[in-house]
C-alpha cells in the first residue's frame, strides 16, 4: 500500500510541469476568451451574456464560414482516409518496388507551404472552384495519414493473415474483415487528426488566394476570425473561437465514443 | 557658556555661507516660465545673434555698430544692452572694438576680439569701459563659443594650426565634418592658455566649475571632460550646440533630423531618452546657455516670408518633464510625430498584426497609439471602444472647440465620448500658378470635374517641358475611391462605372507614361522656393500632403483648388490622431501629455486644424486652402484590398468592369457584414 501511495505522489509530481504548462498556455487563456465572449468589450467589460453568441450565430458570414469548414471536413476527410488507407495497404502488402516509394508520400509534409502554393496557382490558374483547396488539403495531409496507418499495419500479427489464408479467405475479404477492423483505433485517430488539420488549412488558403476575402466557396472560419482580429472586434473573434472549439470538441467526443464502442 | 556661544555663531556663519552658495546655483522660480528678450536694431546697429548670461540671470545682448564706408557698411564696434530677469534694461554699454564671442560675469565682459595676428581675450569693465588684455590667442580664425566660470574662460574656435588635420575625420553619414575646431581654457589671472586633449570638439558647456565637451571620433560621438576623461558615448548626430542644465542633463539643438528646429533635452547617459522642449524655431546651437534653472537661446521664427528673432528664456521645470516617458505605437510606416512638449517620446512602429494584437490584448506596454484615418482599423478603435475617453482631460474640449467642425465631429463618437485627439489633418488639393496657367490656356476651378483636371494635365504636357506639373495618379485614384466609399456601399452605380472607365482610359497606373503626371520642371521650381528660384515654371502641382502645400502657400504666388469632387459631398480629409490606451501603466502621464499637447496645438500656426483664420499666414493661397479645409469632411478608410487590388486588375485588362464590380461588391459586403 505504501509503495503505491509513493508511486502515485511521484506520478503527480512528474505530471505537474506539464499540467502547469497546459493550464498557463491553454486553460487560462481559454477561460479568458470565454469571458471576453460574454462581455460587450474588454475595456468597459459589461456582461451581455449570450448576446454575442446570438449575434454571431445569426451572422450570415459566420454561417457561410461554418458551412465551408464543415464541407471541407465532410468531403475531404473521408477521401483523405480512403486514399491513405489504399496507399498504406499497397505500401505494406504490395510488391517491394512499390514499397520503396514510401518516402515520396511524406514529401508534401516537408515542402514549404509557399512553394506548394506557387505550384498550385500555376496548375489551377483557370480553376475557379473550391477543388484546388480540397486537393491541396488532401495532398498536404496524406503523408501523415499514410505514416500512421502503415505503422498500424506493422503492428498486426502476421499469423492472423496466415490463418485466414489457410481458411481460403480472399484478399479483399481479408483486408475488409481483418486488416481494417484491427487498425480501426488508428483509423479513428487519423480521422480525428485530419478533422483538426482541416481547421489549419488557413495558411495554404490565404497564400493561395492572396486575400483576406477569398471566393465564397473558400471562406472558412479562420478567415472570419482573422478578419475580425484585424478589425479589432475581439468579441466576434472570441465568440467564433469558442464555437469552433465546441465543434471540434464534440467531434473528438463522438470519435472517442465510436472508438470505445468499437473496442467493446 | 562662551565656548557654546562661539560654536553656535560659527555654525550660523557656516550655514548662512552655504545658503548663499545654494542661492547662487538656482534662481528664484518666481519669474515668467517663458520670456522673450526684444531684439532691436536700426540702420546703424545689427544684432549679432550673440548674448551672455551673468551670475544673476541677467542677459546681455550684443549688437554690431555699423558704419558707412566707401566699401559699404562695415562693423566698427559692439554695443551691449543688459536686461534683468524681469526684462527691464539694466544698462547699455559701448565696446570700442568688435567682439565675436563673449561672456559676462561680475560686471566684466570677457570677449574674443579678432585681429591681424589672430585674436585676443580681453576683459572689458562694462561700467567704466576700460579694457585689459588677458592673453593673445594666436592662430584663431574665428570664435564659436566663449564661457567663463570661476577663474577660467573656455573658448571654442577654429584655429589655423589645426588645418593640418582638416578633413582627417568626418562621420559616415556626412552629418559632421571636422573644420579646424579646438577648445582652449584661459586662466584669467595669469593669461595662461591650456589646450583641451579632445581632438575633435563639436561644442561645450560649463556648469559650475566643470566643462562638459561634446566631441566625435572614429568610435562615435561622446561627452567628456575638458581633459578628455569621463567619456560617455551619446550619438546625437547633427547636434548644433548644447548647454548643461544640471549635473547630468542638458538641452541641445540639432540642425537636421526629427529634432531639427526644436530645443531638446537629454541626459548624459541617455537613460531617459530625449525629449522635445520647444518647437518651430531655428536655434543657433552655440548660443544656448543655461543658468540657475533657466535656459536661454537665440532663435529665429519664420512666418511666411517674415523672420523674427529673439533671445528666449524658459524655466526648465515648466518645460522639461524629468523621467516622464510616453510610449507610442503606430502601424504606419511613416507618420507625423507630434511634438514632445518636454516629454521623452519612445516610438515603436509595428506591423498591422502586431498593432492589432497590442490593442486587443490590452498591452500595458504602450501609452498612446497614433493612427491615421486612412488606415482600415482607424474607425474600429472608435467602434470597439479601444480608447480612454478624453472628455475630462484639461484643454481637450477647448482645443476641439477651436478646430474645424468636421474635425470636432470626427473626434466625438455617438455616445458623446471624445475618443481621439486629432494632431494633423490632410486634404489633397492642387496648388497652381494662376498667371502661368492662364497663359498656357489651362483652367482650374473649385468645381472642376475629373475629366476637366485630366484635360488640364494633358494640355500642360502638350505645351512643352518648361511647364511644370505634378499629379501622381496613385494618390489621385486612392482619393477618388475614398470619396466614393465615404458615400456609397455599392459599386454598381453609374458614377462608379464612369469613374472606373475614366481611370482605366486616362490615369491607368498599369500603363506607365499614359497619364501626363509629372514634368520635372515643377520640382526644380518648387524646390527653389525661398532660395530665389523662379515660380514661372510651375503650372500646378497636386499636393497630397499638407506640408509642401503650406510651404508653397506662404510664398504668396500661388492659388489653390480642391481635387475633383466626384460625389458632390465635399472634400475628403484624412486625419492623424492619438488615442490613449486605457490599460496604460502610466495613464496619468499620458493624459498630462495630451493636455500639454492641446496647449501646444492651440498655439500652432498654419496647422489646418484650427478654424480661426487669423492663425494662418495672410496670403490668397492660404485663404483658398483655408476654404478647402473648412468645407471638408474626415473620412475613415476601409481596407485597400477591398476594391483597389481588383481595380488594378481591371486597369491591366485582367478583368472586365462587370467582374470588378461583382468582385468588389462581394468583398465590400463581406467586410461590412462580418
Amino acid at each position: 500500500m505504501r509503495k503505491s501511495i509513493k508511486f502515485n505522489t511521484k506520478c503527480k509530481l512528474c505530471l505537474l510541469p506539464s499540467l502547469a504548462g497546459t493550464a498557463v498556455f491553454f486553460v487560462i487563456p481559454y477561460i479568458r476568451v470565454l469571458y471576453y465572449s460574454l462581455i460587450d468589450n474588454q475595456f468597459r467589460r459589461n456582461f451581455v451574456w449570450l448576446d454575442n453568441y446570438a449575434k454571431t450565430l445569426n451572422n450570415e458570414y459566420f454561417l457561410l464560414a461554418l458551412k465551408n469548414s464543415l464541407l471541407l471536413i465532410v468531403i475531404c476527410v473521408p477521401v483523405l482516409l480512403l486514399l491513405a488507407l489504399l496507399i498504406s495497404l499497397v505500401l505494406s502488402f504490395g510488391i517491394k518496388a512499390v514499397r520503396r516509394t514510401r518516402a515520396a508520400f511524406v514529401l508534401p509534409m516537408v515542402i514549404p507551404t509557399a512553394s506548394i502554393v506557387i505550384i498550385w496557382r500555376s496548375v489551377f490558374a483557370a480553376n475557379e472552384t473550391v477543388l484546388p483547396l480540397y486537393l491541396l488539403f488532401v495532398w498536404k495531409n496524406i503523408g501523415i495519414c499514410i505514416v500512421l496507418l502503415t505503422a498500424a499495419f506493422t503492428g498486426i500479427d502476421g499469423n492472423i493473415f496466415e490463418a485466414a489464408k489457410l481458411d481460403g479467405t480472399g484478399t479483399f475479404t481479408l483486408h475488409r474483415k481483418i486488416t481494417v477492423p484491427m487498425i480501426m483505433p488508428t483509423l479513428l485517430f487519423t480521422a480525428l487528426l485530419s478533422v483538426v488539420n482541416s481547421f489549419k488549412i488557413f495558411k495554404e488558403s490565404y497564400l493561395y488566394y492572396g486575400s483576406n476575402y477569398p471566393p465564397e466557396h473558400s471562406y472558412t472560419l479562420q478567415y472570419y476570425m482573422n478578419n475580425n482580429f484585424l478589425k479589432l472586434d475581439y468579441q466576434s473573434l472570441a465568440t467564433s473561437a469558442v464555437l469552433t472549439s465546441v465543434i471540434v470538441f464534440l467531434t473528438v467526443l463522438a470519435g472517442l465514443a465510436i472508438q470505445r464502442r468499437y473496442r467493446q | 557658556m562662551k565656548k557654546y556661544l562661539s560654536l553656535f555663531l560659527v555654525c550660523v556663519l557656516v550655514l548662512s555661507g552655504c545658503e548663499k552658495n545654494n542661492a547662487a546655483e538656482e534662481l528664484p522660480a518666481e519669474y515668467a516660465d517663458y520670456f522673450e528678450y526684444p531684439v532691436t536694431q536700426n540702420e546703424s546697429t545689427l544684432f549679432s545673434q550673440r548674448f551672455a548670461v551673468d551670475e544673476n540671470g541677467g542677459v546681455y545682448l550684443c549688437s554690431h555698430i555699423m558704419e558707412n564706408t566707401v566699401y559699404g557698411q562695415e562693423v566698427s564696434g559692439s554695443a551691449m544692452t543688459g536686461y534683468d530677469m524681469n526684462g527691464n534694461i539694466s544698462g547699455e554699454y559701448l565696446i570700442g572694438k568688435t567682439v565675436t564671442e563673449f561672456d559676462v560675469k561680475n560686471g566684466m565682459l570677457y570677449g574674443v576680439f579678432l585681429n591681424a595676428q589672430g585674436g585676443e581675450l580681453s576683459a572689458v569693465d562694462l561700467q567704466t569701459g576700460s579694457t585689459s588684455n588677458i592673453c593673445n590667442i594666436p592662430e584663431i580664425m574665428s570664435a564659436l563659443k566663449c564661457e567663463v566660470t570661476g577663474n577660467y574662460a573656455y573658448i571654442l574656435g577654429k584655429f589655423a594650426d589645426r588645418t593640418g588635420i582638416e578633413g582627417e575625420f568626418s562621420d559616415i553619414s556626412g552629418m559632421y565634418g571636422y573644420d579646424c575646431e579646438k577648445l582652449i581654457r584661459v586662466d584669467i589671472s595669469s593669461g595662461d592658455i591650456e589646450e583641451s586633449k579632445v581632438k575633435f570638439p563639436i561644442s561645450f558647456s560649463v556648469s559650475g566649475d566643470k566643462c562638459e565637451v561634446y566631441a566625435a571620433d572614429r568610435d562615435g560621438y561622446y561627452f567628456c571632460g575638458f581633459d578628455g576623461s569621463g567619456r560617455c558615448p551619446h550619438d546625437i548626430q547633427a547636434m548644433d550646440g548644447f548647454a548643461m542644465i544640471s549635473k547630468d542633463r542638458f538641452v541641445f539643438s540639432a540642425n537636421s533630423g526629427n529634432d531639427m528646429r526644436k530645443l531638446c533635452a537629454g541626459s548624459l547617459n541617455n537613460a531617459d531618452g530625449m525629449s522635445q522642449v520647444y518647437d518651430d524655431v531655428f536655434i543657433s546651437g552655440n548660443t544656448i546657455r543655461s543658468f540657475g534653472g533657466y535656459t536661454y537661446f537665440y532663435a529665429q521664427r519664420f512666418s511666411g516670408n517674415d523672420m523674427t528673432e529673439g533671445v528666449i528664456r524658459l524655466y526648465n521645470n515648466s518645460y522639461i518633464r524629468k523621467n516622464n516617458k510616453i510610449k507610442f505605437i503606430s502601424a504606419q510606416y511613416d507618420f507625423d510625430v507630434p511634438f514632445g512638449c518636454g516629454y521623452t517620446m519612445d516610438y515603436r512602429n509595428l506591423s498591422d498584426d502586431e498593432f492589432a494584437l497590442a490593442v486587443l490584448s490590452q498591452s500595458s506596454d504602450y501609452d498612446i497609439c497614433i493612427v491615421n484615418s486612412y488606415q482600415s482599423y482607424a474607425s474600429n478603435i472608435r467602434d470597439k471602444g479601444s480608447f480612454y475617453p478624453l472628455n475630462d482631460v484639461p484643454g481637450v474640449r477647448e482645443y476641439l472647440d477651436r478646430c474645424f467642425p468636421c474635425i470636432r465631429e470626427a473626434a466625438v463618437n455617438d455616445d458623446g465620448e471624445i475618443w481621439m485627439l486629432p494632431v494633423s489633418v490632410n486634404v489633397p488639393l492642387i496648388i497652381y500658378n494662376k498667371a502661368a496657367c492662364e497663359k498656357a490656356g489651362i483652367s482650374l476651378s473649385d468645381d472642376m470635374s475629373l475629366s476637366g483636371f485630366i484635360s488640364a494635365c494633358e494640355t500642360a504636357f502638350k505645351n512643352g517641358s518648361v511647364n511644370g506639373i505634378s499629379a501622381h495618379p496613385y494618390p489621385l485614384i486612392q482619393n477618388l475611391l475614398m470619396q466614393y466609399l465615404s458615400v456609397y456601399n455599392d459599386l454598381d452605380t453609374g458614377l462608379f462605372r464612369d469613374t472606373a472607365k475614366i481611370i482605366k482610359e486616362k490615369i491607368n497606373i498599369s500603363e506607365p507614361g499614359k497619364f501626363p503626371e509629372y514634368l520635372p520642371a515643377v520640382n526644380i521650381a518648387l524646390n527653389s522656393i525661398g532660395l530665389g528660384g523662379s515660380y514661372d515654371d510651375v503650372l500646378f502641382a497636386a499636393e497630397y500632403d499638407i506640408q509642401p502645400a503650406i510651404y508653397e502657400a506662404v510664398t504668396g504666388v500661388f492659388n489653390a483648388v480642391p481635387l475633383p469632387d466626384i460625389t458632390g459631398n465635399g472634400n475628403t480629409a484624412t486625419c492623424a490622431f492619438l488615442t490613449v490606451n486605457p490599460a496604460s501603466e502610466d495613464i496619468g502621464t499620458a493624459l498630462d501629455y495630451i493636455s500639454s499637447l492641446c496647449g501646444y496645438l492651440m498655439n500652432t500656426e498654419n496647422s489646418f486644424l484650427l478654424s480661426d483664420r487669423s492663425t494662418y499666414t495672410d496670403t490668397e493661397c492660404m485663404s483658398d486652402i483655408f476654404g478647402i479645409y473648412k468645407n471638408s469632411h474626415v473620412c475613415f478608410n476601409i481596407s485597400e484590398e477591398i476594391i483597389y487590388s481588383d481595380l488594378v486588375r481591371y486597369m491591366s485588362g485582367e478583368i472586365t468592369l462587370d467582374e470588378l464590380i461583382n468582385e468588389g461588391n462581394r468583398k465590400l459586403k463581406t467586410y461590412l457584414g462580418e
